[in-house]
């Protein structure tokens, strides 16, 4: 008889909107493994993981939030449907009467839509406060993606700014997600469309460098692991389809490899996350499971059934030295957050 | 001489005087031994005392002059050392002497012969450097010379070895009952300790022995002084770093670790205790030395040994199998919601029985030595030490945990009163230490393997044989065991208790800390308080209750309130495999039978979730989960107690008020009077009704107007989750399983009066319960069928007349059936029969009708097919209580219509109409239906004269 299938290690409850984004903060120096989430009546909230309670829970956002990111410990990014990114600096969770957060800047996103923003962080930063982070986003028009950056620090905005064009913005559709990533000393970005394909430019000339046709229906997701340079995309299809870069000299040549149906009749993909150690991948579906691969041969593992609605996100922890086990966090629009222990 | 100075001292003690003082003494020793007089003996050796010049104030004081000895005293204490030996035994033999002489000569006795000891051989005088001849003066007199002993070496050691001698016999006589002796006892060691701990190196474990066995005295003074004269004792040996000492100690604690199994077993109290209070001494002597003492494996190995024999714990008590007791009753109403910080079911509490001994002195003695040994020795050493013993026997087991349990509690300190002693400085382990260490123990025990013993007989068989087989009650109450024995399920009901006492002994010591362990200790000791063991769930309140009161929740609602998070994480994650969790639904029930409204929105989730699971599975898991719900209603019409049923039964009232106050009326004079009153009265009243009828009426018309759409009052949530249960329970109602049947029974009946008071849901829930209700009235098991009509009360009493008609159609025929066909059963039965299940289902049969004679407005042919029914139970040789019954039933009738219940009862009586007055001729009633057989109680004849007065009274105006 086959194994059933795993439990969560918990879950986060409380939350009071749906839970649309996750994200974790990694531990350094003893401290407490923290959880970012998002929610649908635009709060947001930080969780610890220690006590698996609420550290902090604020306004973010008029409207519901898409997207949160840590950037350091006290410093969170986070997205609004309300066309806002904002930086916000949180206080010190040593100190016992946390005062609310307070935002450091601003950014306005044109683009409407459901379009997460992606962050890049230097991992050394030259000038101490100068721009450490660049954030981008979808842009409006020509213009398919734009970059910003900012020193998470001050709040200051400053360069470089980036605005990677496209050619007939009809035929592409909505950027659907993004990602930067940085090979070989330079900069790239990529966007996944309406159309379901992912485009891919060079940040320093702001020049496309190529183009790969996915899916037949709108790309939701898709995720990059740079050390094999593969990525796996979902979409709003039962399906899912993995692609590789290849740095040819100055060129990147893209190409989709495999493609593959998920388990079950899920009828769209939302969040896909692919573990830091390059073992996993895992893939939340609308339905509401979250399917487990192996990220080498993509052999089916697991399926996560736990949540009664959709999954809205998913994401793994960093390994590090004092929380060895890597975590999966998965959101859903069931206002529950579980944290998963696999295959560690 | 007590006045006399110094120089008189110098002059005595010299060489020359020396054989007059041995007269001197002599005479005065014989007249203290052999004297009749008690004063002349006391003075005797006060006079002793004085001629050896022993100031006791010195020696009792804890001046130790570190100047050298000046020539002149040592002459004297070697003066006196020549004296020892005669004085030495001559008053022991007063103190070993005859016990009736009074405790002030004994003690009087026991100051001199330390104080002589004392001074000849302190440890002042020992010499330092034997080279040194100390008698430069060698040719004086030799004849007096030879009077003076030499004090060397040898003598010393001589000297030494007889004090020994003498000073077990002495002490050989054991604790004396007088406390100023015992006093003078732990004086008298404490003055020879002082004084003589190196000289007479080879007394002090018995000197040691003295004072730490009257460490536990009764009385204050002696406990105090002899627990100050340990300390400074303990002071000298720290100072001195006397390795030889220090050996002594851990040899004696290794013989009394050897010996200690042995007393308990076989000793009685007497001995016992003083071998313990021993042990605990030897332990607090050592102090911060345990520690290395417990790395020597022989010490350690003994020692424990010692423990877990000594706590060998009885499982022979019944008390153990007693199942829930009715405080903490699983189903019964009355078990809910008893306040936490109430201490009221102590009594019930049940108490580790050992099986060596049963005083808690003795037990408190061990605790205190286990909490010594924690609180100086190395933790992790001494739990991983107990913890293999935990492993490799189940015999062990039990002890093991008590002990890991009480040394956890040691490194706190916890029960060892640091105030009084001044040598406590602070535990070896360190805080974090002991955090880690708690924090890997807690998982430990609630580890499956622990924590998940079987302590009775499997219930997931259990309900799986119910399932399977049983169609009746009767069967599931058969169950066999699953092959373990009492013994072993006693044996795991003890463990699973001493586990929940060491979580409980954890908050203790982390206080506040604690609360971060909430999160794994939390679930589990809620899956205990809700197990079916009265001594496990007690135990576990208790656990409860401590860590309340360690971290700072008022109560246990609000415990589990605030920690509801992590309770209803685990219960839904278990939820997900029922079939391996099947303690679970406890948790829930648990929660909810232990919290307040506060809770509610909080589980609201889960309980949806139990709701898909039920959903999902049906018989299986059914029996597992309708408890909760049963909880769930119970708590629920707890939290929101009903406000509208009482306007229902007023209502109610209110349509029969005019009957009543017919009957009331007293006399004629009155009821005339009363009588103009009423007409006029009901007119009004009447007319007020109208008035008040059409207003409302008008009201809601208008309501109805300014919101077209039908706008309601937003239904209250814990509404709402009872339609849900309800909704449920409906699939329920027809189970297979008798048991499952009769707990849903029980669900309705709650769920049927928190939805009394909106109207709006119950109607429907009524109409839909209604069609499966029916069908336990032909229920083939007794009680199930009591149960429904027990439902059915309820129902009448929150529905009314909806379910009249029903009533008088569905149930009416069957319980009318029932009620003949069992009336010939219960005539001129025995005592016995009370305890039939026939008997308990015709009370509940009658005792219903009353309740729905009373609620419906039962129709006159109903009204007259009831009383053709019940009229058999009127007969005295009926059992009395069914005869009472059927009265109230009667006088439930004649409530409702008196006329008609007049005329069956007289009919039935067969008496005639007794006029009320004399002139009025009395009538015949003309049909003679009177039943054969059927003798009438004098009660019936009272109910038959008061209608007959009351109908006269009506039919006369």
């Amino acid at each position: 008889m086959a194994r059933p299938p795993p439990d969560p290690l918990y879950s986060l409850r409380g939350s009071s909107g749906e839970v649309n984004t996750v994200a974790f903060l990694n531990p350094n120096d003893g401290q407490d493994q923290l959880l970012v989430s998002g929610g649908s009546d635009g709060q947001v909230t930080t969780w610890s993981l220690k006590t698996r309670r609420p550290v902090c829970s604020f306004a973010g956002h008029e409207k519901s939030v898409i997207a949160v990111e840590f950037a350091g410990r006290n410093r969170l990014f986070s997205q609004g449907r309300d066309g806002l990114i904002r930086l916000w600096s949180l206080a010190d969770d040593r100190s016992q009467h946390a005062p609310t957060p307070r935002i450091l800047c601003e950014i306005k996103v044109e683009a409407a839509g459901f379009c997460r923003f992606c962050l890049f962080r230097r991992h050394i930063s030259l000038v101490s406060d100068g721009p450490d982070t660049i954030v981008m986003f979808p842009g409006e028009n020509e213009t398919a993606l734009k970059t910003v950056a900012i020193a998470t620090g001050t709040g200051q905005t400053g360069h470089p700014v980036y605005k990677l064009p496209v050619e007939q913005p009809e035929r592409v559709g909505m950027c659907m997600a993004v990602h930067l990533f940085e090979t070989e000393e330079r900069l790239f970005g990529a966007g996944g469309f309406e159309c379901g394909d992912v485009l891919v430019w060079r940040l320093e000339d702001e020049m496309l460098m190529t183009r790969v046709s996915l899916h037949r229906e709108p790309l939701t997701c898709f995720s990059l692991d740079l050390t094999c340079m593969r990525g796996i995309s979902g979409a709003a299809e039962n399906l899912c389809k993995i692609f590789e870069f290849e740095l040819n000299g100055s060129e990147l040549i893209s190409s989709c490899v495999k493609s593959f149906e998920l388990l079950g009749a899920s009828k769209g993909v939302s969040d896909t996350a692919i573990r830091s150690d390059g073992k996993i991948c895992a893939v939340g579906c609308w339905n509401g499971s979250v399917q487990v691969f192996s990220w080498k041969k993509l052999k089916p593992l697991a399926v996560l059934t736990y949540h009664t609605m959709g999954i809205s996100s998913v994401t793994f922890s960093e390994s590090c030295s004092s929380e060895p086990a890597i975590l999966l966090a998965v959101g859903s629009r069931d206002k529950r957050i579980s944290i998963w222990s696999l295959y560690n | 001489m007590n006045g006399s100075i110094c120089s008189v001292r110098q002059s005595l003690y010299i060489l020359e005087k020396a054989p007059a003082l041995g007269h001197a003494v002599s005479v005065v020793l014989q007249v203290a031994t052999s004297d009749l007089a008690r004063s002349l003996r006391l003075e005797a050796m006060k006079c002793l005392l004085a001629l050896c010049w022993c100031s006791t104030d010195a020696l009792a004081g804890e001046a130790v002059d570190a100047e050298p000895v000046s020539q002149d005293v040592r002459l004297h204490c070697q003066v006196i050392a020549s004296f020892l030996p005669g004085v030495v035994t001559s008053i022991a033999k007063v103190i070993l002497g005859d016990s009736k002489q009074g405790q002030t000569i004994l003690s009087m006795a026991f100051l001199t012969w330390s104080s002589v000891v004392a001074t000849a051989m302190s440890d002042r005088l020992m010499p330092q450097d034997m080279s040194l001849d100390m008698f430069q003066s060698k040719d004086k007199d030799m004849g007096k010379r030879q009077l003076i002993i030499n004090q060397d070496k040898r003598w010393w050691n001589d000297t030494a070895s007889k004090v020994h001698h003498l000073l077990k016999r002495i002490l050989s006589i054991g604790i004396h009952s007088h406390w100023k002796l015992r006093l003078s006892v732990c004086q008298f060691a404490k003055m020879l300790l002082q004084n003589c701990n190196q000289s007479l190196e080879n007394c002090v474990p018995l000197l040691v022995d003295v004072l730490v066995a009257h460490l536990n005295d009764d009385y204050k003074q002696v406990s105090v002084f002899s627990r100050q004269a340990l300390d400074s004792f303990s002071v000298i040996v720290v100072a001195r770093g006397s390795g030889s000492l220090i050996s002594m100690f851990e040899d004696n604690i290794h013989s009394l670790a050897t010996r200690l199994p042995r007393v308990v077993r076989t000793a009685d109290d007497t001995v016992r205790l003083p071998t313990l209070d021993l042990l605990v001494g030897y332990l607090r002597l050592l102090g911060p030395r345990i520690s290395s003492l417990l790395s020597s494996s022989a010490h350690l190995k003994r020692l424990s040994q010692a423990l877990l024999q000594i706590l060998e714990i009885d499982l022979s008590d019944i008390r153990i199998m007693e199942k829930h007791s009715a405080v903490l009753g699983s189903s019964t109403e009355s078990a809910l919601y008893h306040p936490v910080t109430e201490e009221t079911f102590g009594h019930s509490h049940y108490r580790l029985q050992f099986r060596h001994f049963n005083d808690d002195h003795i037990k408190a003695a061990v605790i205190k030595s286990i909490r010594l040994l924690g609180c100086y020795g190395d933790l992790s050493l001494l739990v991983d030490h107990f913890a293999d013993y935990f492993t490799q026997s189940s015999h062990w087991q039990k002890q093991a945990v008590l002990i890991v349990n009480e040394l956890v509690r040691g490194c706190a300190q916890i029960g060892l009163d640091c105030s009084e002693d001044g040598f406590l400085h602070c535990s070896v382990n360190s805080k974090e230490a002991i955090e880690e260490h708690i924090m890997s123990l807690l998982s430990e025990y609630v580890s499956e393997s622990h924590w998940h013993v079987p302590t009775t007989i499997d219930t997931r068989m259990e309900d799986f044989r119910a399932n399977q087989s049983s169609r009746s009650l009767a069967a599931i109450n058969v169950a066999s065991p699953n092959g373990l024995s009492a013994q072993t399920l006693n044996s795991n009901t003890i463990l699973v208790c001493l586990l929940l006492d060491g979580i409980a002994g954890f908050a203790e010591v982390l206080g506040q800390h604690f609360d971060a362990l909430l999160m794994t200790a939390l679930y589990p000791i809620l899956e205990k308080l809700g197990d079916s063991k009265g001594v496990i769930s007690q135990t576990a309140l208790d656990t409860l209750t401590v860590i309340c009161q360690c971290c700072g929740y008022s109560s246990m609602n609000d415990l589990i309130c605030h920690n509801a998070d992590y309770l209803i994480d685990a219960v839904s994650l278990n939820l997900r495999h029922l079939d391996m969790n099947p303690t679970t639904p406890r948790v829930l029930k648990m929660m909810l039978q232990h919290c307040d409204k506060a809770l509610l929105p909080l589980v609201d989730d889960t309980l949806h979730e139990v709701f898909t699971v039920l959903d999902g599975h049906f018989d299986d898991t059914a029996l597992l989960l309708v408890p909760v719900l049963q909880t769930l209603v119970e708590a629920i019409h707890y939290w929101f107690p009903s406000t509208n049923r009482a306007t229902v039964c007023e209502w109610h009232e209110g349509s029969r008020i005019h009957e009543k106050e017919k009957v009331k009326a007293c006399s004629i004079s009155d009821f005339l009077k009363e009588y103009c009153h009423k007409n006029l009265d009901m007119e009004d009243g009447e007319g007020g009704v109208k008035d008040e009828d059409f207003d409302q009426t008008g009201e809601q018309n208008g309501e109805a107007d300014d919101f077209p759409e039908d706008k309601k009052e937003p239904i209250p949530g814990h509404c709402l989750l009872t339609t849900e249960v309800l909704d449920r329970c409906i699939h329920f109602v027809s189970s297979k399983n008798a048991r499952l049947r009769l707990l849903v029974l029980s669900v309705i009946q709650h769920g049927l009066l928190i939805l009394a008071a909106t109207t709006d849901q119950l109607l429907p829930q009524v109409h839909k319960l209604w069609s499966p209700l029916v069908k336990r009235f032909a229920d083939i098991e007794p009680v199930v069928l009591m149960k429904a009509l027990d439902v059915l009360c309820t129902m009448a009493e929150v529905s009314g007349d909806f379910i009249r008609r029903r009533v008088v159609s569905n149930v009416w025929p069957a319980l009318s059936t029932s009620l003949e066909r069992m009336n010939g059963m219960s005539l001129q039965s025995g005592k016995l029969y009370k305890h039939t299940v026939n008997f308990k289902l015709q009370k509940t049969v009658l005792t219903s009708l009353d309740v729905l004679i009373c609620e419906l407005d039962m129709g006159d042919v109903e009204l007259s097919e009831i009383s053709a029914a019940v009229l058999p139970y009127l007969d005295v040789r009926q059992p009395r209580e069914l005869q009472e019954a059927a009265v109230r039933i009667f006088k439930a009738l004649a409530t409702a219509d008196p006329d008609a219940t007049w005329l069956v009862l007289s009919d039935a009586v067969g008496c005639c109409l007794l006029p009320p007055h004399p002139c009025l001729t009395s009538v015949k009633l003309g049909t003679e239906r009177r039943p054969k057989g059927i003798q009438y109680s004098g009660v019936v004849m009272d109910l038959v004269c008061e209608l007959s007065c009351c109908i006269w009274r009506k039919y006369i105006m």
